[in-house]
């Protein structure tokens, strides 16, 4: 039977539509007023679809999750966590989403918390918006206002955000990021990203240590693609970038945005460069893209990609190393967290996002190069009902008999775990009783050299739209008028957040002249010498001479390099 | 501020009146660009047919924060009310600003109509009354801890949060003592550390990513 095209489920009569089973139901918006308007989740063969219809504008179809079979298995595990005990802005959210601040009615607290700390950046990517262009403000806080911003994210209770993004434009432009990186250290962030390009520290050699020093914990670096074609932002830069951070002990979290038909190729390509620099490479999170804008509707079914999409994707090119079974949503580590808090009283992340949001894997290096999913010797579904259970059996007993139920509970984890399995360099059981006993992460560190985490993140935008998401979102933006704002409010309707609230609190491009004399827009631009790029050694090693762990690398001809051309000459 | 107004001549009059305008407030010692100082806040009582019903006033709440000069709106429609902060055309502050006649015709525009004598008008403080409250928000609620009871909770969580205070301080000189490690590890860097630096027991300087150091 022929496979139906991709953008058929865009292009079925309604009537048809309407007869196909209902998942669920929810509240979205009209893509062009933004009339909330209901949005019914559906089946149509093994996709996910949303339909709704706007009175005004009429029917919008757009693919929710690509696997039918995956999103029935993502969405049993989905709870509501606690939210913010002090929203800073009190309202009811009976207008979400555009009551955010965060409203009392929100049912996530933070859990990465995104400071942007400038709009100037040093590339100018014709997809971004976001960037200062000549003669527009510089939004651009002073290190007393992002200390005022830091503080106001960690009063949150009950639990404060651990985590903070340092972002931008291009946040190494600031000539004080690692006061700003210390200040938040000083303010009690425990993890701290770096989201940037890197080019930077491909420039000035010893700020990856300097930056490590202050506090950072890892950079979290655009990667769209090994090859050229498909990462013209920073392909040439980083065999420096991952060599000055090798000098720094200072982790990599490679960060591609998947585009159907652009870099949907080379998924299995970048775990595999990953797999290669797993000694600094510490995850790769995966982002579909979120089409937010205008763009031609055939444009936009194209280039549509979900996460089950790219697990999918990922299954094909790895050959089943990593398979789409071996993926979890969030919510599902929520149970180990919840276990910890029950046993020990002390608040710990909800990770209450909703499932459609992201998913996760772990995968293992072995000594003997084979890659081993967490799933083949782990049963995580059976490990995490059994944690469910001892928290549920847990409430209203007393100290020594929750001690006792978490002791039962431990002791029968073993029976979730394949000895025969698991990697021959990890005792898993072991590792896992460290942290439940002992609350000990740092155990973890041996095994950074060995384990890579896989993650997916899908953001929103305004076809996508799910307001149910949105009230569970986790990942939030924090302001300098007291704001704290979900990130797909703040990025899907940046005229009455992101950039109302930027435009605001923007020095005027006068004010900054003058302030910065000799600066202009222009001087902050990079301009790559591509020549000396490629002839540098580093280049050669980390693209030329990779291991292919995964049976990937003859799918993908790597561009000839200039170093190739004076071989072959 | 929105594009059609950059260049008219009443906006840039308006700059150039207040081209003296300091952003910058000082709070503790601090100073924090804040860009408004009075505005005004309006509360008009509405027909709810205008309102037509909650996804409408969603919408018209939204499209009320389109414009810049309009900080705050909301529109409640089981109330039958809408309240806005705006910036008036008589403040002093080099941002955009609208007048109340102009919110009225907006709101006419899309289909409220606004009785002159069903609306509330005052002064607001922003600093005092928007700015400082979004930064320390009241708590409005108390969680627990899971598989706990209030009840429970009352008896030990001040020692918590005691707990939590100490755990703050002691990994911030957890962490300052593990910088000395690491400078000590990059002489060409940090210069040359004399004095030796051990690490603690069990750990190899350097911790597991995701968890900090």
């Amino acid at each position: 039977m022929e496979k139906e095209d991709i953008t058929a489920p865009y292009h079925r009569n309604i009537e048809e539509i309407e007869k196909m089973p209902i998942l669920d139901r929810t509240m979205t918006v009209c893509p062009e007023c933004k009339l909330v308007i209901e949005g019914i989740i559906y089946k149509d063969g093994e996709n996910v679809m949303i339909r709704k219809h706007c009175p005004e504008h009429g029917w919008f179809i757009e693919k929710y999750w690509e696997d039918y079979d995956m999103y029935m298995k993502m969405r049993s595990l989905n709870y509501f966590g606690r939210g913010i005990d002090n929203p800073n802005y009190a309202v009811t959210g009976e207008n979400c989403p555009f009551d955010c601040g965060l409203c009392d009615r929100h049912k996530s607290h933070t859990g990465l918390a995104n400071v942007v700390v400038t709009n100037r950046c040093h590339l100018s990517c014709w997809y971004c918006f976001f960037y200062a262009k000549e003669g527009e403000p510089v939004y651009e806080p002073t290190l007393t206002e992002l200390k005022h911003i830091f503080k106001n994210l960690r009063s949150q209770k009950p639990i404060p955000p651990n985590a903070i993004q340092i972002t931008g434009g291009e946040p190494l432009l600031r000539p004080d990021i690692e006061d700003i990186i210390y200040a938040a250290k000083e303010a009690g962030f425990d993890q701290i990203q770096l989201n940037t390009t890197g080019i930077v520290l491909s420039q000035k050699p010893g700020l990856a240590i300097r930056l490590r020093h202050a506090g950072t914990s890892t950079l979290y670096m655009s990667f769209d693609g090994v090859s050229k074609r498909a990462n013209p932002k920073n392909h040439w830069e980083i065999p420096i970038i991952l060599n000055e951070a090798r000098k720094a002990n200072l982790g990599i979290v490679l960060v591609p945005t998947v585009i159907r038909g652009i870099n949907d190729q080379e998924l299995g390509q970048i775990i595999n460069f990953a797999l290669n620099n797993i000694d600094i490479v510490r995850a790769v999170n995966f982002q579909p893209v979120s089409l937010v804008g205008r763009m031609p509707d055939r444009l936009r079914e194209k280039q549509r990609i979900t996460i089950p999409g790219a697990i999918k994707l990922i299954e094909e090119q790895t050959h089943g190393v990593i398979a789409k079974e071996d993926w979890f949503s969030v919510p599902y580590a929520g149970g180990i967290n919840k276990f910890i808090e029950a046993l020990s009283g002390e608040f710990k992340y909800d990770l209450s996002i909703h499932f459609a949001c992201g998913a996760g894997t772990y995968i293992f290096l072995d000594s003997d190069g084979k890659v081993i999913p967490i799933t083949r010797f782990v049963d995580v579904e059976g490990l995490l009902d059994s944690l469910q259970k001892a928290v549920n059996e847990m409430e209203g007993k007393n100290k020594i008999e929750r001690k006792i139920i978490a002791l039962r509970t431990l002791m029968g984890i073993k029976k979730f775990i394949d000895k025969n399995k698991q990697p021959k360099s990890v005792n898993f059981t072991k590792l896992l009783l460290s942290i439940f006993i002992k609350r000990d992460f740092a155990s973890m560190a041996a095994l950074q050299m060995k384990t890579l985490f896989l993650g997916m993140m899908h953001f929103q935008d305004e076809y996508t739209y799910d307001i149910h998401r949105v009230e569970k979102c986790d990942i939030h933006y924090a302001m300098p008028d007291g704001k704290v704002l979900p990130f797909c409010t703040f990025n899907v309707f940046p005229e009455v957040y992101r950039d109302k609230i930027q435009r605001a609190y923007s020095i005027p491009s006068k004010e900054w002249e003058a302030k910065h004399p000799g600066w202009t827009y222009a001087s902050d631009k990079y301009h790559r010498d591509v020549k000396s790029l490629e002839s540098n050694e580093l280049y050669k090693k980390t693209y030329l001479e990779m291991k292919d762990y995964l049976g990937v690398m003859n799918k993908v001809q790597m561009p000839q390099t200039i170093i190739e051309k004076e071989v072959e000459k | 501020m929105n594009k059609e107004d950059i260049n008219t001549n009443g906006f840039l009059n308006d700059l150039n009146n207040n081209e003296d305008f300091n952003e910058i407030i000082e709070i503790d010692g601090n100073q924090y660009r804040v860009p408004y100082r009075k505005v005004k806040e309006i509360t008009i009582n509405v027909d709810k047919k205008d309102l037509i019903d909650m996804p409408h006033s969603t919408r018209l709440q939204y499209r009320l924060l389109l414009n810049d000069a309009i900080l705050r709106a909301r529109v409640e429609f089981i109330k039958g009310k809408i309240t806005i902060v705006y910036n008036p055309t008589d403040a002093v502050n080099r941002k955009p600003k609208i007048s109340r006649d102009e919110i009225i015709k907006i709101l006419n525009e899309n289909g409220v109509k606004v009785e002159k004598d069903k609306i509330e008008e005052r002064d607001l403080d922003y600093v005092e009354e928007i700015y400082k409250k979004q930064f320390e928000p009241q708590q409005i609620r108390e969680s627990v801890p899971y598989g706990y009871t209030k009840e429970e909770w009352k008896k030990y969580k001040d020692a918590f949060w005691s707990k939590v205070d100490k755990n703050n301080k002691s990994k911030l000189e957890s962490f300052k003592e593990w910088q000395k490690y690491y400078e000590s590890q990059h002489p060409d860097i940090f210069g040359t550390i004399k004095e030796k630096i051990k690490l603690k027991k069990g750990s190899n300087g350097k911790g597991f990513w995701f968890h900090g150091i």
